[in-house]
């Protein structure tokens, strides 16, 4: 608690924050009592700081007259400082909460609370459009480090009390602001299971969303029921949808759940677009899909042991192919699958114009290269290029890609279509045990759901859509399952 | 962690357990012939050469690019396993397109085709062809042009079937003649011959020549080309355009005609104890090239022309085919659908019934256009 | 392990699995019959409709339970007995499927290795799909199912040229002396109603709906075989022991020389399904009427494996499979089982009602 000794406090203060280089103390006399502001180094608007604390404080004068340290502190809470965020601090834990949240502190000599002050104003991204989900039509903002800014950015698109936020602060150490957001017509079961997960978070340090979604969902090796997006209007699409949001202060990716895995096939554009050309375009995402984790695996399965299964044009191309190179297919196709994902990999990381070179470097000099020196067989690199092209069209599961796309190269070319077979049937089944809240994450393929199929292996228009509200809940099964847990 | 570094290990181990054989060591069998000799069945294999092949991305289609191979065994399966032996690589049957029988070979059809059909690998699609004389020789003929020789026979068939000239017969429905009552299929027959060459390397070629007639799944006759038309008038190929082209001549000049939608209606009947066919078949007409200065003023006497011819082609087909009480056309279905009673009372003699057999056939043909497209 | 199903999911599991009975025939199981196959057909899934009559009222009126259960909740001694009676044939029902599978897998394009990997990685897959539990795999059926309608169109339209209608004839009964005899065999393939007769209680309302659903979507896909039967292969339909795998063999898709390597991926799939709902069912056998918690769960691990394991006994000892396939192919174990256990629920259910 603080007492009425500001030196006393101050010592408190400084023990509390370690002796912190970047505690900033600013001494003053006000109506001849002594007055403190502190504040953090960095977190703080200096113009705020000045305009809103220092020069109203001045104006006070040095005298003091009949000034009482109980009057002078009401007179600042009360009357003197006007900002949007102003709270009374009544212990150094407080203060330090306080001033790391980038407000200033009024400690008054001879008074036991303080007053903060909200004058944030640490340095911030402006809003730009999203690196990883950019779109064609549409709006170009993205969410940026800044809760509030990415609160005001959802806020924006739903201006209705219907939209709630619930600020929490998460992390033992990190004292992270996330906020939770909701509209009205979710789940509220859900929202509040949600919010008692966040609470009893075990984490200490929270530097990014991705941190909390494992807490958030059921334990799987490779697909998660919690979606990510950098982009504020698909946030408020979940939301309207009965999802439940959640922004994290530091992160520009908004959490929202349930997610399914049906909605990695599905894009903002889908809706700007006709409704038969966005058909076309989720089709061919699904066959992308398809294709990036199977057909290299196909391809080596087929080659090695059922090559009558091949067209017979094709079948004298790929042995006449094949019989220039030294290895085996399946060496081969290992070898691709490994050097495309050390290429990608590296061209991540790397800063664009180092990138560039590398693309150059693999992509024309080593895929020409090996191909000409019979290292591998050019229809195995087609086979490998498609495939990886084609993962990049589902990007939010573009690692799951990878993964299966290698295991599927195993068991197909240890294998063989069996070997095929019994993995796919097992991802089947694993993909098809997880839910999350209730919510199967293959729904609405199974289980099935008529209503659901007109936005989702179809695309109806606009009027057709607009008829019933969206709800995430609204398939087959789901919500007796909901009931029940 | 620990259970999936030992399944990982233990899948890797399994994996020594699957054989296979590397695509560029396998023998890529295109085609395959079929001979009987002195007691013993010598099977020849046209396979795909990668040696011989050219580019790195794709088959060098300008040069020949299949070996022959053949073995000599007491039985099909025993001569495939020392041609395959001979070629020094697995030979992979599956993609095998065109299987020729030599006419030695055709006294026991249904064995080795169910052989081939019920085998997991076997290509149900494969056109099956008997040869005048040895299959050997048409196996060894190798055409210079295309990406493989066998693409060559297979269009050899097709176009001798746009053209009305013969009925090829893929493996599952040969089979399924095989197994009707009488046993019988009519198999196209191939030669050699220099009337196709020029696309090979020593100048033979290779000739659609009539057909053969198999009764019980043995040989029992030839047929002429026109028989074989008659064929595929009546019993036109699945798939198939069903078309025939003829040369009429239409008041002493030569008409070409394209007669197509060619429609056979098979009415089965009993009379005076014996079956009675009746084959009414029913086609449009176009001409496709004639120097009478206008044809269309004789429409009807091209009709009727068009439909003698037919009428005479198709009652060669037949008639020879009940003579020999075989019914390679699926008559059966006919006279099932037709009039299940009448089958019932015939079925326990039905090649005997067929011996019998009076035939009438009767077409209707009308001349609507010029044009060659159909 | 535990977890609830739609009704959707289970009758597409339990299409599958009927359509899976049809589709790979064991050696002397062929199509021996013309278009009497049609009359059969229609003929066994009304006798299969009837006798899941019984089996309806009874879950009606329990209000959704299992008549085993009902049982169980009234006598020891009869769900003992019932038990072991369910456990007996759904164990036959599994080992035949593995059997099946195993005939299947060696007779088609997947016979590139020995038995013993057959074994082993079906195995895996079995387990690992009882071990995920009903749900999951119920809704992995219907993924699956929806392949085999894929499949079914593919091979439609790649058969739609050789179609050859004339090969039909108007017969509803070519053979009457044997018409019985094919009947029954084709009502004794209807294992599902052990299924769902165990299941039924697993169903998140409205479980009654599973059985019309899944018999006429069956029914319906066993015409369409026989029609694609019939019409491409005619008279050589019975000379082949697997006539849906050689019609996606005679299937060319441009894209691949022959789909029989999709058909085999499906039915390894089916055949895996098949089993793992008679050890769900066989799981909730054991739950109702001998232990509770996790001995089950268990329980339903060992009954996979085991019928799997014991399909090669069959395969060893084929007289083994042909005494017990005897017994069961005429049908009447199945029949009684229809009603004798619904009948036995609904007595307990009534004797319930009057004590209380």
């Amino acid at each position: 608690m603080l007492v009425e000794d500001l030196t006393g406090n101050i010592v408190n203060i400084r023990a509390v924050m370690k002796n912190s280089s970047d505690l900033i103390l600013k001494y003053a006399k006000v109506c001849g009592i002594e007055v403190c502001v502190l504040s953090c180094d960095g977190q703080t608007d200096a113009n705020k700081l000045a305009n809103l604390v220092y020069r109203p404080l001045s104006e006070l004068g040095t005298d003091g007259g009949d000034m009482t340290p109980g009057r002078l502190a009401a007179m600042i809470s009360g009357e003197l400082l006007i900002a949007c965020d102003g709270k009374s601090v009544c212990s150094a834990e407080d203060v330090v909460n306080a001033i790391m949240n980038g407000f200033c502190v009024i400690l008054v000599n001879g008074f036991d609370a303080g007053y903060a002050v909200g004058v944030q104003g640490f340095q911030t991204r402006s809003v730009t459009q999203p690196e990883n989900h950019r779109n064609i039509r549409g709006a170009r903002e993205g969410f940026v480090e800044a809760l509030h800014t990415n609160m005001s950015l959802v806020r924006r698109r739903v201006r209705s009390p219907e939209l709630t936020f619930t600020a929490m602060t998460v992390g033992k150490t990190s004292k992270t602001e996330i906020c939770v957001c909701r509209m009205e017509s979710a789940d509220k079961a859900l929202t509040d299971k949600v919010i008692r997960q966040l609470e009893t978070l075990p984490l200490s340090l929270i530097l990014e969303s991705g941190y909390i979604q494992p807490f958030l969902e059921k334990k799987h090796p490779l697909f998660s029921a919690v979606g990510a997006t950098e982009r504020p209007d698909v946030f408020v699409s979940k939301l309207y949808e009965g999802r439940v949001g959640i922004l994290v202060d530091g992160s520009p990716f908004a959490l929202y759940l349930p997610k399914l895995f049906a909605e990695n096939f599905m894009m903002l554009d889908d809706y700007t677009e006709k409704p038969l050309l966005a058909l076309f375009v989720r089709l061919i995402r699904w066959a992308a899909f398809l294709i990036a984790i199977f057909l290299p695996g196909f391809y080596a399965a087929l080659a090695n042991f059922h090559p009558e299964l091949i067209p017979d044009a094709l079948l004298r191309n790929l042995a006449a192919a094949e019989s220039l190179t030294p290895y085996s297919i399946l060496t081969e196709c290992v070898i691709l699958d490994i050097f495309y994902e050390i290429m990608r990999e590296a061209g991540l990381r790397l800063p664009s114009n180092v990138g560039h070179a590398v693309s150059i470097v693999g992509g024309i000099v080593i895929g020409d290269i090996v191909v000409s020196a019979g290292l591998v067989g050019a229809p195995m690199l087609l086979a490998v290029a498609i495939a990886s092209i084609s993962g990049y069209i589902v990007s939010d599961i573009g690692e799951q890609v990878s993964f299966l796309r290698f295991g599927f190269i195993l068991a197909g070319g240890l294998f063989g279509l069996f070997g095929l077979t019994v993995a796919a049937f097992m991802l089947c089944v694993s993909v098809c045990s997880l839910d999350s809240y209730g919510v199967p994450f293959t729904s609405p393929l199974s289980p099935f759901s008529r209503k659901s199929m007109r936005d989702l292996l179809t695309r109806s228009g606009w009027i057709a859509l607009s008829r019933s509200e969206p709800d995430i809940y609204d398939m087959n099964g789901v919500d007796r399952q909901r009931d029940e847990r | 962690m620990k259970r999936t570094a030992a399944l990982v290990l233990a899948v890797l181990m399994l994996s020594g357990c699957v054989p296979h054989t590397e695509l560029d060591k396998l023998g890529i069998a295109e085609a395959v012939g079929v001979d009987f000799d002195g007691g013993e069945y010598t099977v020849t294999v046209q396979y795909f050469n990668t040696d011989s092949s050219g580019g790195v991305t794709a088959v060098d289609s300008s040069a020949p690019n299949v070996t022959t191979v053949s073995g000599t065994g007491e039985t099909i399966e025993s001569a495939l396993g020392a041609a395959s032996y001979a070629s020094g690589s697995g030979l992979m049957l599956g993609a095998a397109a065109v299987i020729v029988f030599g006419e030695d070979a055709l006294f026991s059809l249904r064995e080795p085709l169910k052989l081939a059909m019920s085998h997991y690998s076997g290509n149900p699609r494969a056109y099956i062809t008997a040869a005048k004389g040895k299959a050997a020789d048409i196996m060894n003929v190798r055409f210079s042009e295309g990406s493989a020789s066998v693409e060559k026979l297979e269009m050899l068939l097709k176009n001798a079937d746009d053209l009305g000239l013969t009925r090829p017969m893929r493996m599952c429905e040969a089979l399924e003649r095989l197994f009707e009552p009488t046993g019988s299929v009519i198999l196209p027959l191939l030669e050699v011959s220099e009337l196709n060459g020029g696309l090979t390397e020593d100048g033979s070629g290779v000739v659609v020549s009539g057909g053969v007639l198999c009764k019980n799944g043995a040989y029992a006759r030839e047929l002429s080309d026109m028989q074989m038309s008659g064929v595929h008038l009546l019993d036109p190929a699945a798939g198939s355009t069903c078309a025939c082209e003829l040369m009429l001549s239409l008041r002493g000049h030569d008409t070409r005609v394209m007669l197509y939608g060619i429609t056979p209606r098979i009415t089965p009947e009993a009379r005076d104890g014996r079956l009675s066919i009746d084959v009414r078949i029913y086609a449009e007409c176009k001409i496709v090239s004639t120097s009478l200065p206008d044809p269309y003023l004789s429409r009807d006497e091209l009709d009727r022309l068009a439909e003698e011819e037919l009428c005479r082609r198709v009652t060669a087909a037949l008639t020879t085919a009940t003579e020999h009480g075989a019914d390679p056309f699926g008559m059966e279905y006919a006279i099932r659908s037709h009039s299940p009673e009448l089958w019932r009372a015939i079925s326990a003699d039905y090649p005997g019934y067929l011996t019998s057999a009076s035939v009438a056939v009767s077409s209707t043909v009308s001349t609507d256009r010029y044009g060659i497209t159909r | 392990m535990n977890g609830k199903t739609g009704y959707g999911g289970l009758a597409a599991a339990l299409a599958l699995s009927r359509i899976f009975t049809e589709a790979t025939a064991l050696p002397g199981e062929s199509v021996e019959y013309g278009m009497q196959r049609f009359t059969v057909t229609v003929m066994s899934f009304l006798i299969a409709g009837a006798a899941y009559i019984p089996l309806l009222i009874a879950v009606k009126r329990s209000g959704g339970s299992s008549p085993v259960s009902v049982i169980a909740g009234r006598s020891k001694l009869l769900s003992g007995f019932i038990g072991v009676l369910v456990s007996v044939m759904l164990l036959f029902c599994a080992m035949e499927t593995g059997l099946r599978s195993h005939y299947y897998a060696s007779s088609t394009v997947f016979d590139s290795a020995p038995s013993l990997y057959f074994y082993v990685f079906t195995g895996a897959a079995l387990l690992f799909a009882v071990h995920k539990g009903l749900e999951a795999s119920s809704r992995t059926a219907v993924i699956v199912s929806a392949g085999l309608v894929l499949l079914m169109l593919l091979i439609s339209a790649a058969l739609l040229p050789v179609i050859r209608l004339n090969r039909l004839y108007p017969s509803l009964t070519d053979d009457p002396g044997t018409l019985y005899a094919q009947t029954s065999r084709e009502f004794s393939l209807n294992c599902e109603l052990l299924i769902f007769m165990a299941l039924c209680g697993r169903v998140n309302g409205r479980s009654c709906r599973t059985v019309p659903l899944y018999l006429g979507v069956s029914c319906l896909a066993l015409m369409i075989m026989t029609f694609l039967y019939f019409t491409v292969f005619g008279r050589l339909t019975p000379l082949l022991s697997l006539p849906f795998y050689t019609l996606s063999s005679v299937s060319d898709i441009t894209l691949l020389h022959r789909i029989n390597g999709i058909d085999a991926m499906i039915w390894v799939m089916a055949g895996i399904l098949r089993l793992a709902f008679a050890a769900f069912a066989f799981r909730e056998i054991v739950r109702e009427c001998f232990t509770r918690g996790k001995a089950a769960d268990v329980a339903a691990l060992v009954f996979a494996a085991v019928s799997l394991g014991s399909a090669e006994l069959f395969t060893v000892y084929p007289e083994l499979y042909s005494i017990s396939s005897r017994m069961m192919s005429s049908g009447m174990p199945l029949l009684l089982t229809a009603v004798i256990i619904p009948s036995l629920a609904l007595a307990c259910g009534a004797g319930k009602e009057k004590g209380t």
